[in-house]
């Protein structure tokens, strides 16, 4: 019997369920695992080199974060979301983005608050160069956010629906580039220079109910 | 032969072996029969519990997602011990994401759901009153209630993620003798009556600055040391 080549081998103290779910967290983000696929334990456990456990163990992960879907006895797939689901998951996501960053701007360093004017400086210049980077700009941005605010409860909150809606952000950049990413990176610099933790709230905030069609309606231009 | 009879808990069409032994396990460690910072073995799971590996694996994986259990390496999972300034981070985001959905609820509840909510929430204010404890299964109804709604499924998922957590948390702290109930009696009186006038922003204030009027509470579980200070 040929002796299994692993193709993914866990570092030390990280659990191989989440080595298998990062894996596919990628395959999912960068397409490989298409929208809307069924997903099929042997030939993740043939293409990921482990044992059906961990398979498993990573696919429930993923349901729990919103990207794939288990229907009992029937079928496991990734997520093929509506566009209602993406307003939603959008809309959500923002909402909590709101309160990271009111915590982060209330508990952040002087040189945290340098640190992010060099972010935000970084992100305009790419955006400058290419619109459609925004979504992924945006997660730079957010990933500081969440680490500054040194919260275990909104950090386990951003991974919930965080790679959903990075996934959302991504589809909808698909068709089109952001209009207002500039104005948005602007304001969050302000608020953060200032130590401003409510005006940080609010630039997500009024995002967020500053009609969620909007971006979907910019997606459609 | 005996004639079996029908197990509450039994698996029912499309509904999955790992939920089953999620809900189970949530329960014990609420009530206690699973203690904060106990460490568990998977043989000993799968003994009490009746079934097979995988789904205890993957009732361990979800709750461990929800930062009640944490795995360790060679099958053994620890329940959390959080720290005081954990304690206090769970409670003011838990509440927070509970005002999400239930301020997105309040104009789409049917007359019939807001009935309920009402009900269950006149019911909570006479428990307080009385210097009891809630019941856990009204609550866990009305926020179901609340969510189907709000009708929307990542708010589904940031609950999911949050609520388990901070109702064990805020349930040991009772269990030790420590709760806010006045604040809990005036919280329940105000919400029922922002419900009942649909005043939707009105119910997300009051939930969201919930955690804010708990000062004396959070004091008593800090000086409790059941939320052990980190330095």
């Amino acid at each position: 019997m040929p002796v299994p080549t692993p193709t993914v081998a866990p570092e030390p103290r990280r659990l191989l369920r989440d080595v298998v779910f990062d894996k596919m967290l990628t395959a999912i983000s960068d397409g490989t695992l298409e929208l809307g696929e069924r997903l099929n334990d042997d030939d993740l456990v043939a293409w990921l080199g482990v044992s059906r456990t961990p398979v498993r163990e990573a696919i429930a992960k993923l349901a729990d974060f919103g990207l794939v879907e288990i229907e009992a006895n029937r079928y496991t797939r990734i997520i093929q979301p509506t566009e209602d689901e993406i307003e939603d998951t959008i809309r959500s996501s923002t909402e909590l983005r709101a309160l990271i960053a009111r915590r982060a701007v209330r508990v952040m360093t002087a040189a945290q608050r340098k640190e992010f004017a060099k972010l935000a400086k970084e992100v305009r210049a790419t955006f400058a160069k290419d619109a459609g980077a925004y979504p992924l700009e945006f997660q730079r941005i957010i990933a500081f956010l969440v680490a500054a605010a040194g919260s275990p409860a909104l950090t386990r909150m951003e991974q919930t629906v965080g790679a959903r809606a990075a996934l959302m952000l991504r589809l909808l950049s698909g068709r089109t580039g952001w209009t207002d990413g500039d104005a948005f990176t602007d304001r969050l610099a302000e608020a953060v220079a200032a130590g401003d933790a409510d005006a940080a709230f609010a630039v997500f905030d009024q995002a967020a109910f500053s009609d969620v069609d909007d971006y979907l309606a910019g997606a459609q231009d | 032969m005996p004639v079996p009879r029908p197990d509450q808990s039994a698996v029912t069409p499309r509904r999955l072996l790992r939920d089953v032994v999620y809900e189970k396990m949530l329960a014990a460690v609420m009530d206690g029969t699973i203690e904060l910072g106990e460490r568990l073995n998977d043989d000993e799971l799968v003994a009490w519990l009746g079934v097979s590996r995988t789904p205890v694996r993957e009732a361990i994986a979800k709750l461990a997602d929800q930062a009640i259990l944490e795995i360790e390496a060679n099958r053994y999972t620890r329940v959390t011990a959080p720290s005081y300034d954990e304690f206090v981070d769970t409670v003011e985001v838990g509440y927070h994401v509970w005002s999400l959905y239930a301020e997105r609820a309040v104009p789409a509840l049917t007359d019939e759901q807001l009935q309920f909510v009402l009900g269950v929430l006149d019911a909570r204010l006479a428990t307080f009153e009385a210097r009891e404890g809630e019941d856990p299964v009204a609550l866990d109804d009305m926020n179901a209630t609340l969510l189907q709604a709000a009708g929307s499924p990542s708010l589904v998922r940031l609950s999911a993620a949050s609520g388990p957590r901070l109702l064990v948390l805020v349930r040991r702290a009772a269990a030790a003798g420590h709760f806010p109930w006045e604040q809990a009696e005036a919280f329940t009186r105000a919400l029922r009556d922002a419900f009942a006038e649909r005043r939707a922003d009105e119910v997300g204030r009051l939930v969201r600055e919930q955690p804010s009027t708990w000062d004396d509470f959070f004091e008593a579980v800090r000086a409790s040391g059941l939320y052990p200070e980190r330095g």
